[in-house]
């Protein structure tokens, strides 16, 4: 029986040093607009960028890729002022869409798309 | 558990399973009955630890439910909070080890003073119902001593290894520990580690609950023997939970990290007068989050609570030997902290707006109590009074709420407040013959306002569905009871054990609506803001009786039953058309909230081969609640019956396997005492059937 102990020992030992990594992979992806636009995200520090985006074509694709935790708060928000422009506005999550709006000659309006990492 | 603990638990084991001495025989726990309590008058149930390792349970709170007339108030998958004779939270008093306490740090109670106590650490706990036993602290519906690990000496040096491995299957998950010890002539230290790890389960109609936990536990104890009779022991515990689902509430935890530092001296057998002299320090530090972020609220704001909570304090006593009586006396001093705020990110608005508010504003509590309990015997009677003085002061920065201007539309900078407290108890027991023993108590335990009554700032932290807002100037409440009982072992050594009780609460802490002028709601859903208020009466009663069978047959049963009823003669009622108050009115003998139904439970257990097979059925039956509150809202609930089984094989003396079933027919069911699903008005099911095994190791 005494043989048992370490076998006991590493057993709990196991049990007990187990954890789960929750990290997963966020990207922020803006596109569609033919006229500049602003954006605001949040990063991976938590802090609240503000940026300006005047893209080429509506071919371009502004896009932020980030190392987040499950349960973190993702934002994005967009506006253009160009009533022939339109905005398209993602949130991936490990490669999957997780949020998604589309606005097209919305001058007034601000686009968000947020939310939490699910767990 | 962080890396630095592992490494030391990994050390401390290698070495201990190198070095372990076998020639002594480390003792099996056994479980002491005492035919309840002969020589007290108190009423006093007590759990071991042997009880605790033959089930799944890993909640403190479910745990103490065994007791008959105990129950909890579930609001997730953890922080099963105790209900004692229709007691509870501050009502009661919840210790470590006869002197620590743990301020929890949710408002709304996820983590009672008993979550942060592995249950694999305990030792026995003990549960003085009644405001008696006033040398633990202010008592007022009851006491519950969780004991632990004790310093023992031993020559030559001995080591141990004890664990539990348990795993169950609806509710998926494990319970794990470890824990070595090595005891020598001056020196006895132990280490423990352990983990707990529980999916969501099925209720009885297979339907899925949100009840997933992850938990952690690490102890480092060492005590020094100084001279023949004094020893220093001193302990650290750190512990942690992580992603707790509360579907009940309007959070789940987080992450929570609770460390507890205790120092204390015990001198026994000091002299022929000393009995014994004790001193205990103690720190408890609990940092709690909790956040919204799986409730569909949080698609549009997502709040995120962090909390402080700081308990620290100093007990002494002094056991004298007065002839054939004893006096013990001593003093106890107990600070609370706690400070805690909300952070609203509203995440659909441009900008990202983060709005931050508090939940408690640096609020403190200083309690400082002396005591006397005297104990003598004259004739056949066994007589034991006590008393105590505390004085309770409380102060906290100003009650603040800031409207979206944020200009204040709550502002209350009258938050300081003290009282002093007198609390006395006496009771006997009178020895009829040598087969009955008749008791009798009496008491009036006094305890102040706890930090939420006094500070909470707008949360529905009730049963009913309000934001509640603190009281600083509530006054203390005061418990009056009288306990009643009947101890009788027959000739063939059955043993009956009966008690009645009757409580008439004065200045009773409840709540009231307040109009809008007052607060408004911040919550989606409440129906306004209630106040925390003092009735000028409430009562209580109820009884417990119990029969068990000899302990020497080899077949055991035991049937408990247990009741309370109370009674608030004037309690406000509001009339609620379309989500709105709609009128005020008094409602006379309103039966107060969250008081658990008439329960009877019977266990049947038979000893196989000299105890080393051990079947035993439990049977328990509640009956429905028609006994509610109207004034909080309260729905009925509906009777229920379980039956468990389980067996115990002994393998040998370094293993005991429990396996067994809980709630073989899979019924659908819900404690009266849970809460709704949080949004609707469906109760918290409980789990269906669940096979369980625990493995329970010692070297």
């Amino acid at each position: 029986m005494k043989r048992l102990i370490p076998i006991f020992v590493i057993v709990v030992l196991l049990f007990t040093a187990c954890s789960k990594q929750q990290q997963v992979t966020v990207e922020y992806e803006a596109s569609t607009a033919v006229s500049a636009y602003q954006l605001s995200y949040q990063n991976e520090f938590g802090t609240l960028v503000d940026t300006l985006i005047s893209p080429q074509s509506s071919e371009d694709v502004w896009h932020h890729s980030m190392k987040l935790t499950k349960g973190d708060i993702v934002y994005l928000s967009g506006k253009y002022d160009d009533v022939n422009s339109s905005l398209k506005l993602s949130i991936k999550v490990d490669g999957k869409i997780y949020k998604e709006q589309y606005s097209v000659g919305d001058t007034i309006k601000y686009i968000i798309v947020s939310g939490t990492i699910p767990y | 558990m962080n890396k630095g603990s592992l490494f030391l638990l990994i050390l401390f084991v290698m070495v201990g399973t190198v070095v372990a001495q076998h020639d002594t025989i480390a003792l099996k726990e056994v479980e002491i009955v005492d035919f309840n309590n002969y020589g007290t008058a108190l009423p006093v149930n007590k759990i071991q630890s042997v009880s605790i390792k033959q089930t799944p349970s890993t909640d403190v709170g479910l745990l103490l439910s065994k007791i008959p007339n105990i129950s909890g108030v579930r609001k997730g998958a953890n922080g099963f909070d105790p209900v004692i004779r229709g007691f509870k939270y501050s009502q009661l008093n919840v210790l470590l080890n006869g002197a620590t306490k743990i301020e929890g740090g949710c408002p709304n109670r996820m983590d009672p003073a008993t979550t942060h106590v592995d249950v694999n650490e305990i030792t026995e706990m003990t549960v003085y119902k009644g405001p008696y036993a006033l040398k633990y602290g202010p008592s007022f519906g009851g006491v519950i001593n969780i004991a632990t690990w004790k310093p023992r000496f031993t020559e030559p040096y001995t080591t141990h290894v004890k664990g539990i491995i348990g795993l169950q299957s609806n509710g998926a998950g494990y319970n794990s520990n470890v824990s070595f010890d090595g005891t020598g002539k001056i020196l006895s230290y132990g280490i423990t580690a352990g983990t707990k790890n529980y999916n969501n389960y099925r209720d009885g109609d297979g339907r899925w609950v949100n009840a997933s936990m992850q938990q952690f536990h690490t102890t480092a104890k060492a005590g020094l023997k100084m001279g023949s009779n004094s020893v220093v022991d001193a302990r650290v515990d750190i512990s942690g939970g992580k992603n707790i689902d509360f579907p009940a509430l309007s959070m789940d935890e987080r992450q929570d990290q609770t460390n507890i530092y205790n120092l204390n001296y015990t001198g026994t057998n000091l002299s022929d007068a000393v009995n014994f002299i004790k001193l205990n320090g103690w720190l408890s530090v609990v940092n709690h989050e909790m956040d919204n972020k799986n409730r569909p609220f949080s698609d549009t704001v997502v709040a995120i609570s962090t909390i402080i909570a700081r308990d620290a304090g100093i007990r002494g006593a002094i056991k004298l030997n007065v002839g054939h009586a004893s006096l013990e006396t001593g003093f106890d001093y107990e600070h609370i902290y706690k400070d805690g705020q909300r952070t609203k990110s509203m995440i659909k608005q441009p900008g990202l707006p983060v709005k931050k508010e508090s939940i408690w504003s640096n609020a403190t509590v200083d309690n400082v109590g002396v005591y006397a309990e005297y104990k003598f015997t004259k004739n056949t009677l066994d007589w034991i009074i006590a008393g105590r003085a505390d004085y309770n002061k409380a102060a906290s920065n100003p009650m603040v709420r800031l409207g979206m201007n944020d200009m204040p539309f709550f502002y209350d900078d009258n938050t300081g407040s003290n009282y002093l407290n007198v609390s006395f108890s006496g009771g006997f027991t009178w020895s009829i013959n040598k087969n009955n023993r008749f008791t009798l108590s009496l008491g009036r335990g006094v305890r102040s306002p706890d930090m939420t009554e006094r500070f909470i700032i707008l949360l529905p932290v009730g049963y009913d569905k309000y934001d509640y807002l603190g009281n600083p100037q509530l006054k203390p409440e005061a418990n009056n009871e009288i306990d009643i009982g009947l101890k009788h072992l027959s000739k063939n050594h059955w043993y009956f054990d009966g008690n009645l009780f009757f409580s008439y609460v004065t200045n009773f802490i409840g709540s009231e609506k307040v109009p809008p002028s007052i607060a408004r709601p911040q919550t989606q859903g409440v129906l306004g803001v209630k106040r925390f208020t003092n009735f000028k009466e409430v009562w209580l009663t109820g009884f417990e009786v119990s029969l068990k069978s000899p302990e020497n047959n080899l077949w055991q049963l035991h049937i408990n039953a247990a009741y309370t009823y109370g009674i608030n003669p004037r309690a406000p009622g509001y009339k609620v058309e379309n989500g709105q108050v709609v009128d005020e009115y008094i409602i006379s003998n309103d039966p107060l909230p969250e008081i658990p139904p008439l329960e009877a439970d019977l266990s049947f257990q038979y000893k196989l081969f000299k105890g080393k097979l051990q079947p035993q059925l439990n049977w328990r039956l509640v009956a429905a609640q028609k006994s509610i509150s109207l004034s909080y809202g309260e729905k009925s609930s509906k009777a229920f019956q379980i039956v468990d089984v389980k067996i115990k094989y002994a393998f040998s003396t370094n293993l005991t396997i429990w396996g067994g079933v809980n709630n073989v027919f899979n019924m659908t069911y819900y404690e009266h005492l849970n809460r709704n699903i949080i949004g609707s008005s469906e109760p918290l099911y409980e789990p269906g059937r669940n096979f369980f095994v625990n493995f329970i190791f010692s070297f």
